[in-house]
């Protein structure tokens, strides 16, 4: 009993990396209605810009809030630049554009800060909470962290007009002109937002996995896996997926024998393909009601 | 004129819809497009709206329009309930209401324009917080009217608005459309199967036959005429 609610807690705090990245995934998929996979590598990237601003000698949270500003221009320029002249080309097209990104980033880090680990310093500390070893400050940091995004996200998308608007612009776009919605600003909006999100999961992740050009590899992976649980079209379905992730990872990883810590990548996986065999919408996901 | 178009051209990739249509609407007016299906009356108000390519002169108080984007048509003052209603199925009832003022700043006007509407069509305030997909056809419509209403436009344009509706509730809405016309003067275009409906409501009416506009004349005249009424009123 205690063994499980160990593993518990411990998949707890995976869990909030996931949820934090399935929140960025979540934000773009509403924004452009499909995922983008080079999301983990932009927030990747926004994790470096704000090691490099620490390097130079900037505070915490003056390098955060920079990087964070910096992600959110760079969403709406990827937006302009790349995502733009391919929004109406097949979605084959553009997982190519989103793969190109992909690499583009993920050399250039590596090109700019090499391959070396690097640690990440984390404004919460290190130290055991709750006086045990289940979860440290970092951990309770990061889950309040992303809980308190999860309810920026609620209040801006169900309590502003622009919140509306975006909702409007990602439902219909035609509709939502017809309104005099400007839905090409409201989609780069949405990529400087999933952008932002990004990088303060980036940031978030950085002093767990440590900082290097492909720390986010797995990590988007069980995003994607906690949006798909959780439903797509939910950000607080896609957190509580997130965390339902990390939970289900551990203890299949400590209760099932031969899954092991090798097979752990392979499950987050299986349970998107089960997720979206028995319910594509996802557990919070909602679906279209409509009468004719 | 409040609105005119001279020598219209429309395309949708090669094919041209609309072949040189001419025609005006004045302030406080109403008229209305008829003619069969495939004559080109929802493509006149989506060449309006800015949403086919064309070509020759759309405007409105003087301005020209044509090429401009639809967002920026619709924000001098030109509403449009399209074909299929346009409405945002998951959003709730007031949500959608909501969206029809989005390029308005007063939220004191909005929130008055909100009750008009309410007034207006009963049952929307009934459903207010219901997921607009869960309606009924006629609420739909009411909807998609009462968002168009939202934008307090100058111009108003309908397509079909009896479109699956049953008989009673489209005599009910176009009572309303009728008061609203009167109440605010909003200029309106109305495309419509329903022929005897459209020229009850409207002053004056166009005949579009494949592209070209055959008739323009009052309401009156064009109800009379022999041919119209053998193809289009059925008597």
């Amino acid at each position: 009993m205690e063994l499980l609610l160990q593993q518990v807690m411990a998949g707890l705090a995976n869990g909030a990396i996931y949820a934090c990245m399935a929140l960025a995934v979540v934000m773009i998929y509403q924004a452009i209605d499909h995922l983008n996979f080079a999301q983990g590598e932009m927030a990747m990237f926004s994790t470096f810009i704000a090691w490099q601003l620490i390097a130079w000698g900037l505070p915490y949270w003056v390098a955060f809030a920079l990087a964070v500003v910096v992600s959110f221009i760079a969403g709406v320029l990827i937006d302009r630049v790349l995502f733009r002249p391919v929004q109406n080309a097949p979605v084959l097209s553009q997982v190519v554009a989103f793969i190109a990104l992909f690499s583009i980033l993920n050399s250039s880090a590596g090109q700019i800060w090499d391959y070396t680990i690097k640690t990440f310093p984390t404004p919460f500390g290190h130290k055991p909470l709750f006086g045990g070893t289940l979860i440290d400050t970092h951990e309770a940091g990061m889950i309040g962290v992303t809980l308190v995004m999860l309810g920026l996200l609620y209040t801006f998308f169900r309590g502003t007009r622009l919140g509306l608007a975006m909702r409007a612009a990602a439902a219909n776009p035609e509709s939502a002109r017809l309104v005099g919605i400007r839905v090409g600003w409201m989609t780069a909006l949405g990529w400087g937002m999933a952008a932002a999100i990004g990088a303060v999961a980036g940031m978030l992740i950085a002093p767990v996995v440590f900082l290097e050009p492909n720390m986010m590899l797995g990590v988007l992976l069980y995003g994607f896996a906690g949006a798909v649980l959780g439903g797509l079209t939910s950000p607080a379905g896609a957190v509580a997926g997130g965390f339902a992730v990390g939970i289900i990872e551990n203890l299949a990883g400590t209760f099932i024998p031969y899954f092991g810590r090798e097979l752990k990548l392979t499950f987050a996986l299986i349970m998107i393909v089960v997720v979206l065999m028995f319910r594509p919408s996802g557990i919070f996901g909602r679906r279209v009601v409509s009468r004719v | 004129m409040m609105l005119e178009v001279a020598g219209l051209d429309a395309f949708y990739g090669q094919n041209q819809a609309l072949y040189g249509v001419d025609f005006v609407l004045d302030e406080g007016q109403i008229r209305t497009l008829l003619g069969a299906n495939g004559a080109g009356k929802t493509t006149i108000l989506r060449s309006i709206c800015g949403m086919v390519r064309t070509a020759g002169d759309i405007r409105l108080d003087g301005k020209r329009i044509s090429g401009w984007g639809t967002e920026d048509i619709v924000r001098l003052g030109v509403a449009h309930v399209p074909e299929g209603r346009g409405t945002f199925v998951r959003l709730t009832v007031e949500e959608n209401l909501q969206l029809g003022a989005m390029t308005r700043r007063n939220r004191r006007e909005i929130a008055a324009d909100l009750e008009r509407v309410f007034a207006n069509f009963p049952r929307l305030k009934e459903r207010r917080g219901q997921q607009a997909g869960t309606l009924s056809g006629g609420e739909q419509q009411m909807l998609a009217v009462g968002r168009a209403l939202m934008l307090r436009p100058r111009l108003l344009l309908l397509d079909e608005p009896s479109f699956g509706l049953a008989p009673l509730i489209v005599k009910e809405l176009f009572e309303i459309l009728r008061r609203v016309n009167a109440d605010t003067g909003v200029a309106m275009l109305i495309v419509e199967q329903n022929a005897a409906l459209a020229l009850e409501l409207a002053e004056h009416a166009y005949l579009l036959e494949t592209g070209h506009i055959v008739m323009d004349a009052p309401s009156a005249v064009v109800g009379a005429d022999e041919a119209v009424r053998r193809s289009y009123l059925g008597y």
